[in-house]
């Protein structure tokens, strides 16, 4: 039960999280900052 | 000003989560534009461009020999980007055993590294892959059996993921990425898809322009660039690739907000996309690529008019959205749970 509660409040998480990745996107754009795969002004490492 | 507001913004969600699907829904059964598939060997260049992929490159160089296509037709190239882990010493076991490996020693990144591999293609298709996903046998069969209509400058396969037990993932990202595959589907019976996967996707060699130093998407600029050029970009679900779901939600904002940053880095350097007669598919990216990136200003905007609106439905939609956004702090909490309680324990024991 607790396991399943947790999953659901999973789903409103990961929408907010995925919808806040623009916002935050934009944001490493203007400051010049892309996220390349490996780019080397790669912000964080993958 | 305030309800002008709010329908406004969230009509705008509701398109880029409903109305669109349902156009296309629509625009396919009026005007279906459908590929005829004709299976066939041209030369083909699979060109992979790894960092540091120490853990996956055996792996996936064995995927390659695997592959169902003959020997002879199939170049397989290795470009690799200064790895420091080790991954080159790897790939050099392979060298005399039909892989080209192109190596830079600075690191340049990753659209750098397709650049150089592409610059010793010699196949008549080109198909790129990533070095973490396994394709399946009869991919590259599945994809260049499109070329042979000539109208198709490049093909997109399937990413499928997979969870803990190898089945294809069905919760969260897994559900996600379906709906994304049928919008693709969709979009490319109509005309082109708005970007490729990078995973698994071939293009004819002739119509490659190298990528500019830094470019983030890849697997958006080249068909893209395509598309432009006169050809179609299309999605084929029959030429599959299998990679791991991601097992949490950070770990998928990692991915989308390198996605969503490309995004932004593509419509800099492609502004033609957005004018409408020299894209053929406006509809399809303002729709699919802008409606995402506007989404979350609307959400905002929701919220945010509908504090200056207390009355009847609205106020039901109010107590919607807090008790969203609560579920959506419980959720975090019960992400990083684990987490806290490991950072708390560490400040109990210093």
């Amino acid at each position: 039960m607790r396991k399943t509660l947790g999953k659901v409040m999973l789903i409103p998480y990961t929408f907010v999280l995925m919808n806040w990745a623009p916002v935050a996107g934009l944001y490493y754009f203007v400051r010049g900052r892309p996220l390349g795969i490996w780019n080397p002004a790669v912000v964080k490492d993958t | 000003m305030a309800k002008a507001i709010f329908w406004a913004a969230l009509t705008c969600i509701a398109y880029v989560y409903v109305g669109y699907p349902l156009l296309l829904v629509l625009w396919r059964r009026l005007a279906r534009r459908p590929v005829h598939k004709r299976y066939q060997e041209p030369s083909v260049s699979l060109v992979i461009a790894m960092h540091n992929e120490s853990r996956n490159v055996r792996a996936k160089i064995q995927n390659c020999f695997d592959l169902d296509y003959p020997a002879d037709k199939l170049q397989v190239i290795v470009s690799l980007d200064a790895p420091t882990d080790g991954t080159d010493v790897l790939v050099r076991d392979y060298a005399g055993q039909g892989v080209d490996i192109v190596y830079c020693p600075v690191r340049r990144g990753k659209a750098e590294a397709l650049n150089s591999g592409l610059a010793m293609a010699r196949g008549e298709i080109v198909m790129f892959a990533d070095a973490r996903q396994r394709l399946e046998k009869s991919a590259i069969r599945e994809l260049v059996a499109n070329f042979a209509e000539e109208s198709v400058g490049a093909v997109s396969g399937a990413l499928v993921l997979l969870d803990a037990h190898a089945k294809e993932a069905t919760d969260g990202v897994g559900l996600y990425w379906r709906y994304e595959k049928k919008l693709r589907a969709m979009e490319s019976d109509i005309h082109s898809v708005p970007g490729a996967t990078g995973a698994i996707y071939a293009i004819r060699r002739k119509l490659f322009v190298p990528l500019s130093p830094g470019t983030v998407l890849d697997d958006v600029v080249v068909p893209m660039r395509i598309v432009l050029g006169g050809k179609r970009a299309i999605f084929d679900p029959a030429a599959r690739a299998y990679g791991a779901v991601t097992q949490s939600p950070d770990s998928e904002y990692e991915k989308k907000l390198r996605t969503l940053t490309g995004n932004y880095q593509l419509f800099a350097e492609m502004p033609e996309l957005l004018v409408p007669w020299h894209n053929p598919i406006f509809v399809q990216l303002i729709s699919h690529k802008v409606g995402r990136l506007i989404v979350p200003y609307c959400l905002a905007a929701v919220f945010i008019s509908n504090l200056f609106l207390p009355d009847g439905l609205y106020r039901i939609v109010m107590f919607l959205q807090v008790t969203w956004y609560t579920m959506a702090c419980a959720g975090w909490w019960t992400s990083h749970r684990g987490g806290l309680r490991r950072a708390q324990l560490r400040t109990v024991r210093e």
